[in-house]
């Protein structure tokens, strides 16, 4: 049945990509009609509209597009290779190793030397959190080994950007660092698309080529092992990929939590429970997920702008509650 | 003519400070089954999973169709042989089809999806196995016995030459049991091979054409049933005394009735 249906809510969530991306390029401080908004984007010349569109909406919408994405398809892979529905993107260390070197940034000011030093930093900082649990499990450690060594990686990040609030200079630091933190798609410019690109479309790539690997360890490793996939190969070209693409993506916007744990759960009663079938689902649905938030906070009326990431942590820690209790019946 | 597809070749797997097998050879031939019997502990699964190249030795080797196989392409291995683990878990609630087609794996590339044939093979499998009537049944919904016969069927499903299976009968039912031999049986006529690790004695006895004998990680002997199952040698491997009776057709059944009293001692 899910089988069949599945074309269905592909071409649902495409579809719903789509229209919430116009959407996005019509919300905000000057809203502008569908119409308008094509009109602008085609027009000869340009207006304050077209450079508002241009410049600031269009980047922010096709980030939110690509960093939804990213965390809806990690979520999916991580989930799919820990064999762990509570699994996320960042289990390993790699947002919150990408957040600390973003964090460093901010302190020093260093963004102000060059605003590519802050994506930069946080891609080397997801890097180097995932190169750390490496170094600290080797080739051979079992999945609980090299989760334990994701969990020393988050609290050591979290708690030096907990120092790095502690000991900021000024309070304008601490609200930039804090702010920061929370995750914010309306600062990405053009630059900073073009930047985060290249590596998560490495990352993308490396995780699509694993959905038959990922089916097989359905099965558990040996067994996985005995069809032919080479699961420590496995096992870090997707630590790699997620580092990569998540690195990028928290590098760009800030943490974003919930969208890579929740996405994947809320896709397997529709379109299977198959790792495989969840890759490509989880991406798209991750995007809406994003598109969604960032329109919500633009038409939430709030004096102080509401950061996506506070939305998707109010819409998804309830919702993860929920799954707890759910998933104390329906798994094995 | 028998041909010999697996070969074990003085094989010896250590993990921490425990040797689990000792220089142990065997080898796996066409058309036969080969039974590997012995108490717990004795290294039955550490041979399997050597033999299957997912455990690493520390002497010896294994040689797949005349190759070292930790040099064998990891997808050729996967063709050849289906391995069968031993309480095989199944991580996430798929329908019973779903995870039989599993088993095609091998024979798939990156994103490609089971086709036609795939599809006759996977239904010839679950009605060998006869879970044909489960196949919309999601597999955290089957009985123990049910979830081992489901994946038999994805071994099955992916024609391996060799079939390496861990204890696979222990959770059956007597009448399930001889339908999974007779499966094996069949496998192996048509020209596989088949090892399987076994804790009953007089299945052992009527379906495998050879029976290894391990103790403690050590190869005690290789050869046919009626050679290897004695009484002696059950109290000396075992601890147990048994009754043993050959039928009309030469088949041996062992029935055990008590702890021989070295055993007894050591009993808690």
């Amino acid at each position: 049945m899910t089988n069949q249906r599945m074309p269905m809510w592909l071409g649902l969530l495409m579809g719903s990509v789509i229209v919430l991306f116009f959407i996005s390029l019509t919300v905000g401080r000057h809203s502008f009609s569908l119409w308008q908004t094509v009109q602008e984007l085609l027009a000869q010349e340009q207006s304050v509209y077209t450079l508002i569109l241009i410049e600031l909406r269009l980047p922010r919408s096709l980030v939110a597009v690509i960093v939804g994405a990213t965390l809806g398809l990690c979520g999916a892979a991580m989930q799919g290779l820990l064999r762990n529905p509570l699994a996320s993107p960042g289990i390993l260390g790699s947002s919150s190793g990408a957040a600390l070197f973003s964090v460093i940034v901010l302190y020093f000011g260093f963004h102000a030397i060059s605003p590519w030093l802050l994506p930069i930093a946080g891609m080397a900082g997801a890097l180097l959190a995932i190169v750390l649990v490496y170094a600290l499990t080797g080739n051979d450690s079992t999945i609980t080994t090299i989760i334990l060594a994701g969990v020393a990686i988050n609290a050591i990040a979290a708690a030096c950007i907990s120092l790095a609030i502690n000991l900021a200079p000024s309070p304008y630091a601490v609200r930039e660092i804090a702010l920061w933190t929370l995750g914010d798609l309306s600062k990405v410019s053009l630059t900073n698309l073009w930047l985060m690109l290249p590596t998560t479309l490495i990352g993308w790539l490396m995780l699509i080529g694993c959905g038959q690997a990922l089916n097989a360890l359905s099965l558990g490793e040996q067994t996985a092992a005995s069809m032919g996939v080479n699961v420590a190969r496995l096992r870090w070209r997707i630590f790699l990929a997620t580092a990569l693409a998540v690195g990028a993506a928290v590098a760009t916007v800030g943490a974003i939590g919930f969208i890579g744990l929740v996405i994947p759960h809320l896709l397997r009663p529709l379109v299977g429970y198959e790792p495989r079938r969840l890759l490509f689902a989880s991406a798209l649905g991750g995007a809406v997920m994003l598109l969604l938030a960032d329109i919500s906070v633009r038409l939430i009326p709030s004096q102080i702008p509401l950061q996506v990431g506070v939305l998707t942590a109010l819409v998804g820690a309830p919702f993860f509650l929920y799954l707890i209790v759910k998933l104390r019946k329906e798994l094995p | 003519m028998t041909e010999t597809l697996l070969e074990a070749r003085s094989v010896s797997v250590t993990m921490g400070s425990i040797q689990c097998l000792n220089r142990v050879d065997l080898s796996l031939k066409t058309g036969e089954i080969t039974g590997l019997i012995g108490p717990n502990g004795s290294g039955k699964s550490s041979l399997l999973k050597a033999m299957a190249g997912l455990q690493k030795t520390t002497h010896g080797s294994v040689w797949l169709a005349g190759k070292n196989i930790t040099h064998c392409d990891s997808r050729e291995r996967g063709k050849a042989m289906g391995y069968l683990e031993q309480n095989g878990d199944v991580h996430w609630p798929l329908p019973v089809k779903r995870l039989v087609e599993l088993g095609r794996i091998p024979h798939l590339q990156g994103w490609q999806s089971p086709c036609e044939q795939d599809q006759r093979r996977v239904e010839a499998a679950l009605k060998q196995t006869d879970t044909w009537h489960l196949r919309e049944r999601t597999v955290t919904t089957l009985s123990g016995g049910e979830k081992c016969r489901v994946l038999l069927a994805r071994v099955l499903a992916g024609e391996p030459k060799m079939i390496l299976a861990d204890e696979p009968i222990a959770a059956l039912d007597p009448a399930h049991q001889l339908m999974v031999m007779e499966s094996l049986r069949q496998f192996a006529a048509a020209g596989g091979a088949v090892i399987i690790a076994l804790h009953d004695l007089s299945i052992a006895a009527r379906y495998c054409d050879r029976l290894a004998l391990l103790k403690e990680g050590d190869l005690i002997i290789k050869a046919s049933p009626n050679d290897v199952i004695t009484e002696a040698r059950l109290a000396s491997v075992y601890g147990i005394k048994a009754t043993l009776r050959c039928d009309e057709n030469d088949c041996l059944t062992v029935t055990p009735y008590a702890l021989t009293d070295e055993a007894k001692l050591l009993s808690p």
